[in-house]
């Protein structure tokens, strides 16, 4: 069908045209310009943000594939092939252990200790302490710096106290609250993915893509594991292309990790003091600040509401999964009419009408995210809303899906070291993510089973 | 009331809309698109009479179209780094207009036209065959009953000059529905121009 020629009726056009429209009211250039000038204001700060994100990003995820590494270490690893020993695990038993140990771990905690010789920054070192629940509740203090995270999930509200390392001319600590979170990505979420969710979703990355090679060494004057593993190297700011991994034989806790690139050192994690389990007092979730800090709040937009109300609020009827995991149950149901833009460096359309679905298992969790294709003022130009960008270049596998509402969609599948195991799709009226702490087969199974909910 | 030459049509309103359809220079939009708020000014002043025109007679108050002309500038000044030039600039920042009219329209007052007493006594340039400000009015009045769609439409295409794939670019919808909407808005602004077309002898 072609279009419809454009006929105009030009004398009802010039009799419209004719109609008067009044000016403006005095002040509204004024108000306009000031608006404007809020609005650039947010944005170089948002910019100053990006960068600060961006240098921080870029430094922990050399330490987030390192202990990745580390914890693939172990699980590879498992049980040393000796003459006399016993035999080493297969890979599916491998995977079943860790995947068992996350999805049954009710709390972490334990001390990681870094340092770092950077042609750029030069040398660094830190110190911090961490703990983890079940709940999504985390908390990450630096021992040797003013830098403290916590996030309370019960009330879905993050704190930090951070030092403006990178800003010179800003007050040397600023404290931070960000309410109205995400339960995580493609949308804004606690700060947690360095030991919590990603590190799951990178262990399994690697389990299903490196077959590292393995060595009995001591530690400490303790049997350890020493294991070397090959990683892309970032296209942007070259990290590392190979980790030099050591594992606890008594435990099977990684204990120290060097990074190196063309064989020189770049960086060395150590994770010490691990404990699984341990009764964690909940206050160590809640950081209050200092009375003399100013604290910089905002609000993400994410409500939590039960399953049934979610169409009420975005319009839709939300996609739910038939089938999940088992261990895994529903719990966050989290709405925003409004979100920030997802992909790399922020490209895609405005969030608009997000549904995000969290499930959680132990120590693990899975999402499952909807929001609106077609905004208006952009254009339908949708990329991986988790794509990371930051100089990892991903080819997603392309499948199509073959059950559910997404039946005979085609679905780009990512599972790579340095980001959470997901796939990703278009109807014709959503934008669909699946990701988290699964495996390939478990991703294609849950969006194969996604059907609209209450 | 005959079709017209679309080329005709398209130079006539480049000629009618003197400050230019696309006239923003990619020098000042470029200035724009990285934040200078005295070149997304210029941007302003080149779109603003025409935006004021379609806003006003979608919310029917000045209160209102000044309101959502300022989310309007707010939103094309923050998503001006990402116009990639697909659509001319004008379309687009129609479409941020019209989508914050909608807004303004949802946030549930009352939609009113314009009030009569604003337009007694104001000029036109419009030739006046017999009682031009009494069908003005009517005319005014036959818009403001038109419903949103109706009245955008036959504005964006009749007094705006967009063709039928800008202006369904513009409302978010089919080319099919932009002529459809037409139809129904023209047949009920006819009857009240009627004078106008009796007097010019079309």
């Amino acid at each position: 069908l072609s279009a419809p020629t454009t006929i105009r009726d030009e004398v009802l056009g010039a009799a419209l045209r004719a109609l008067e429209v009044p000016e403006h009211r005095p002040e509204f250039h004024a108000r306009v310009h000031y608006l404007l000038a809020e609005e650039r204001r947010a944005r170089l700060a948002e910019e100053r943000r990006r960068t600060r994100v961006r240098r921080r990003r870029i430094a922990w995820t050399v330490r987030l594939a390192a202990a990745a590494a580390i914890v693939a270490a172990a699980a590879v690893v498992g049980l040393p092939r000796t003459e006399t020993g016993p035999q080493p695990a297969t890979a599916a038993e491998v995977k079943a252990r860790v995947v068992a140990g996350l999805s049954s771990a009710r709390t972490m905690s334990g001390e990681i200790a870094y340092r770092s010789d950077d042609p750029l920054s030069g040398p660094n070192s830190e110190q911090w302490t961490f703990r983890l629940a079940a709940s999504g509740a985390f908390r990450l203090r630096q021992l040797d710096g003013g830098n403290d995270v916590a996030y309370d999930a019960a009330h879905g509200v993050q704190r930090s106290l951070n030092e403006s390392a990178s800003i010179e001319d800003e007050p040397t600590r600023f404290a931070v609250e960000r309410k109205g979170l995400a339960p995580g990505r493609p949308d804004p979420g606690p700060d947690d993915w360095l030991l919590q969710r990603d590190l799951g979703a990178v262990v399994r990355a690697l389990l299903a893509a490196q077959d590292p090679r393995v060595r009995e060494t001591t530690y400490e004057g303790r049997p350890a594991w020493q294991i070397d593993v090959p990683v892309p190297t970032n296209a942007i700011y070259a990290d590392a292309d190979r980790f030099d991994i050591v594992v606890d034989q008594e435990t099977g806790i990684p204990v120290r990790v060097v990074a190196t690139l063309d064989g020189k050192f770049r960086s060395e994690l150590r994770v010490k003091d691990l404990a699984i389990n341990d009764a964690l007092d909940p206050d160590e979730f809640t950081l209050r600040f200092p009375p003399d800090v100013n604290v910089e709040r905002s609000d993400l937009g994410f409500e939590h509401v039960q399953l049934d109300q979610v169409s009420g609020v975005v319009g839709y009827a939300p996609l739910v999964p038939a089938s999940i995991p088992e261990g895994y149950r529903l719990a966050e149901v989290a709405v925003a009419p409004r979100s920030q833009q997802t992909g790399v460096e922020g490209g895609n359309p405005i969030s608009r009408n997000v549904v995000s679905l969290s499930y959680r298992r132990g120590l693990d969790q899975f999402i499952v995210t909807t929001r609106l294709r077609h905004v208006a003022g952009f254009p339908d130009d949708w990329s991986d809303p988790l794509g990371t960008g930051e100089g990892f270049r991903d080819e997603p596998e392309k499948i199509t899906l073959e059950g559910g509402e997404l039946s005979g969609l085609t679905a780009d599948l990512l599972i790579v070291p340095r980001n959470l195991p997901h796939l990703w799709t278009l109807t014709d009226r959503l934008v669909v993510t699946v990701s988290g702490d699964l495996s390939r087969a478990e991703l294609i199974s849950v969006a194969e089973s996604l059907r609209s909910g209450p | 009331v005959k079709p017209s030459d679309p080329e005709a049509v398209e130079r006539s309103v480049q000629a009618r809309n003197s400050a230019g359809s696309d006239d923003v220079g990619s020098a000042v939009l470029d200035r724009a698109r990285r934040g200078d708020q005295e070149a997304f000014a210029v941007v302003v002043r080149v779109y603003d009479r025409r935006l004021r025109g379609l806003a006003y007679r979608l919310l029917g108050d000045r209160d209102r179209m000044d309101d959502a002309l300022q989310e309007a500038y707010v939103r094309a000044f923050r998503a001006l780094p990402r116009f990639r030039g697909d659509a001319r600039l004008g379309t687009w920042l129609f479409r941020i207009t019209y989508n914050a009219c909608l807004d303004e329209l949802a946030r549930g007052r009352k939609v009113a036209h314009a009030p009569l007493d604003e337009l007694a006594g104001q000029a036109s340039d419009l030739p006046e065959p017999g009682d031009a400000l009494g069908t003005r009015s009517e005319l005014a009045d036959a818009l403001a009953a038109l419903h949103p769609d109706e009245r955008a439409v036959v504005l964006l295409v009749d007094a705006e000059g967009f063709d039928y794939a800008e202006a369904a670019e513009v409302l978010g919808v089919p080319v099919g529905t932009v002529a459809s909407r037409l139809n129904r808005a023209r047949s009920a602004l006819r009857q009240a121009l009627r004078p106008i077309v009796e007097a010019s002898g079309a």
